[in-house]
Formats: C-alpha cells, sequence, structure tokens
C-alpha cells in the first residue's frame, strides 16, 4: 500500500484506504478501482492524495528488507548489550518487516 | 593547560553572543505576554513576515498538526492552537531557517522528533502534547549554534566522530568542554522560553537533571531516540544515543505502547514524504 499524490494516480489502481471527506463521510471504499472518471471526479472534490494496493511509485530505488535490518543493527551497534534498547530494535524489525508485507498486498 | 582554558573561554564568550531571534518573533513574545493581545492583532503581527507566516501555515496545515488544509490564516491557527504553541512554532521556523544552513538532515530528525514527542505524549497522562512536540522540534537548537557559529570546531567535532566512533555529545565534550545541551539550554534562557521547552532541550540526554518538566524531557529524550532508532533525518552522528532507564520507567508506558507509538510515528514519516513538508 502506498499514499500518492492524486496527480500520480492512474486507470487500474485500487483503493487500499477509503477515500473520505474531513467530517468523516467516505466518498469511495476501500478496493475501488480507479479510472479516468474516478479521478476526474477526485480531483473536482480537492482531494489530493489516494492510498493504493502495491507500491506503483517507490520499488526500484527501494532499500530490501535485509539492508534495512542491517542498517538498523549498525545504528543500535553501541547499545547492543542494553536489554532495553535491544527490546525497541525488535519492535522496529517487526514493523519494517509488516510493512514491507502490506506493501505486497 | 592555562592556554586550552583560555582558548576554551574564549569559545564560550562567543557562542554566549548567541544569535537573536527576528523581529517578528521577538514582537510577538512580548505581544503574547500582555493580555490584552487578540489572535486577529497578533496575526497581523505575524503576518508582516512573510516568510515566517508561510512557514508557519505550511506546518499547521501538515499532517504534524492534524488540520490538513484547514487553516487558511495566522489568526485562525492562533485560535485553534492558542498563543503559546504559536509563539513556539514562530521560534521554531526561525530557527530552521538558520537550520538548513547548519547540518544536512537536522530538520528531518527534528520535526520527526516533534512527531514522536506527540505520539508518546498522547499516551502518556498529565502532559501537553502540543507544548512538548515543539520540545521535541526545538530539543536540538544547540547543534544549530555549533555548526553554524563553531564552523572549525564543528568540523572537528565531525572528524572525531569518523575517528573515534563516538557519538556527538562526546565529541563536542572533547572538543569545545561543553555540549549542544548547555548550548540549547543558553539560548532557551536567552530567549526567555517557558521551563517546559527549556528544560527537555537543556536536559534531553539527562532527563534525570530535569527538576520542574521531568515528564517532558522524559518524553523528548525516548523521542529523539526513536527517531534515531528508526533512521530517520540526521542528528549528527549514525547511532542512536544511550536510553535512559528511569525516563522510560518515569513514563509508565508498555510494550504493546511503545509498539502502536513505533508503527503510527513511521505512518506519519510516510505520509509526510509524500506531502513533501520535509
Amino acid at each position: 500500500m502506498q499514499k500518492i499524490p492524486l496527480e500520480k494516480a492512474t486507470e487500474g489502481m485500487v483503493l487500499a484506504k477509503p477515500i473520505a471527506r474531513e467530517n468523516g463521510v467516505v466518498l469511495m471504499g476501500e478496493g475501488t478501482e480507479l479510472n479516468e472518471l474516478l479521478i476526474e471526479r477526485l480531483k473536482g472534490l480537492d482531494i489530493t492524495k489516494v492510498t493504493v494496493k502495491g507500491r506503483p511509485l517507490g520499488g526500484e530505488d527501494e532499500k530490501s528488507v535485509e539492508v534495512l535490518i542491517a542498517e538498523l543493527e549498525e545504528r543500535f551497534s553501541p547499545v547492543s548489550s542494553d536489554k532495553l534498547c535491544v527490546q525497541i530494535k525488535d519492535i522496529i524489525k517487526k514493523d519494517i518487516n509488516r510493512r514491507r508485507e502490506e506493501a505486497k498486498l | 593547560m592555562d592556554h586550552e582554558k583560555e582558548k576554551i573561554r574564549r569559545k564560550i564568550k562567543a557562542i554566549k553572543s548567541l544569535p537573536t531571534l527576528p523581529e517578528v518573533a521577538q514582537k510577538i513574545s512580548k505581544m503574547v505576554e500582555d493580555d490584552k493581545t487578540s489572535a486577529t492583532e497578533l496575526g497581523r503581527i505575524i503576518s508582516t513576515d512573510p516568510s515566517i507566516s508561510g512557514r508557519v501555515l505550511r506546518l499547521v496545515n501538515s499532517s504534524f498538526y492534524g488540520f490538513p488544509g484547514r487553516i487558511s490564516s495566522i489568526s485562525s491557527a492562533i485560535i485553534l492552537l492558542g498563543f503559546d504553541v504559536v509563539k513556539s512554532l514562530i521560534i521554531s521556523v526561525s530557527v530552521f531557517e538558520m537550520m538548513e544552513k547548519g547540518i544536512l538532515g537536522l530538520w528531518e530528525h527534528s520535526l520527526g522528533c516533534a512527531i514522536a514527542s506527540r505520539f508518546i505524549a498522547k499516551k502518556v497522562q498529565g502532559c501537553d502534547p502540543e507544548e512538548v512536540s515543539v520540545a521535541g522540534l526545538l530539543h536540538d537548537i544547540g547543534k544549530v549554534v555549533v555548526s553554524i557559529q563553531l564552523v572549525e570546531d564543528y568540523e572537528e567535532i565531525k572528524k572525531l566522530i569518523i575517528e573515534k566512533k563516538i557519538n556527538i555529545s562526546k565529541a563536542e565534550k572533547e572538543v569545545l568542554d561543553l555540549t549542544h545541551e548547555d548550548i540549547g539550554g543558553w539560548l532557551a534562557e536567552s530567549w526567555n522560553l517557558p521551563v517546559g521547552l527549556r528544560e527537555p532541550i537543556s536536559c534531553h540526554h539527562h532527563p534525570q537533571q530535569a527538576q520542574q518538566s521531568k515528564l517532558a524531557t522524559a518524553i523528548v529524550h525516548l523521542a529523539d531516540f526513536l527517531v534515531r532508532a528508526v533512521g530517520h533525518g540526521y542528528g549528527g552522528d549514525p547511532w542512536v544515543p544511550d536510553l535512559n532507564h528511569k525516563a522510560w520507567e518515569c513514563l509508565g508506558l508498555s510494550m504493546q505502547d511503545l509498539e502502536e507509538i513505533i508503527s503510527d510515528f513511521c505512518d506519519e514519516l510516510e505520509s509526510m514524504e509524500s506531502e513533501e513538508l520535509i
């Protein structure tokens, strides 16, 4: 899932989150497949961003999970004997993995 | 040795002539203390500085404040956020105009720390999330002063960090016999910032030294750790700082709370990146 500016939205993308007005009224539900007409309509409604499934904009320049985890380990290297810090590091590791799994959806 | 001491003394004197706030921020500081000042009046004064008012509006309209795209004037920002928060925001954006010239990535680090502070504050009883987040935004102002006013020393500090693999506070101590906490504390005092901002700035690596704002200081301490931990922005060296266990305990958070904070925090960072605010 990725939040993208509306200008980058194209036909065939699928909403991963509903689009709602500030007052909470849902304009388009999760799972809606976008087409030219819907995109135009959103532009008319002053919507600037949409969250879509997959990662249509990121991908090629994105770091692999292995690289992200290695960088995380390096950042934590001075505190590797501190139990609390290691616990926090594990939470972040879990978060990185979860995010990557979700991105595949 | 005496020669060394003299050198340090001269440096301290150089830093003591701290940067002053832009005129508009000084005017506002005075007006905020006057009960008779109205939001409209204050808004008018702030609007006379287009660069500052533009940045304040950009900040309040970002997801950082949770009013995306809704605030079109400074006076409505004051009504929604209050005098003190707007005053602190003006100080922040003024500082960060300087910051852009200083350390690359420090603005992102500071904004990240502000966001993390707000998420932590929401889970902790007895503190104001808005004020704590401004404290997070300003916690490293001491580093800005070092990088801009003591350019040669800052080069030396950077060299030490790489050669000795020590964190920025230790390197600052070796070169200046002072750290960004000390310098930030002086700056906060000379700008008459409230104690709720002063202590998180002057004690964010030594939260046990905070006297009146223990909670806010502990929050900023943890937020600083978290923003480094997730690798957002650049705080002057590539590692997480030491984590004070007493400060962690005084917040009374569970590991479950922390998981939620980290997840919300990373979501927010992702969405801010796509807004291109940072």
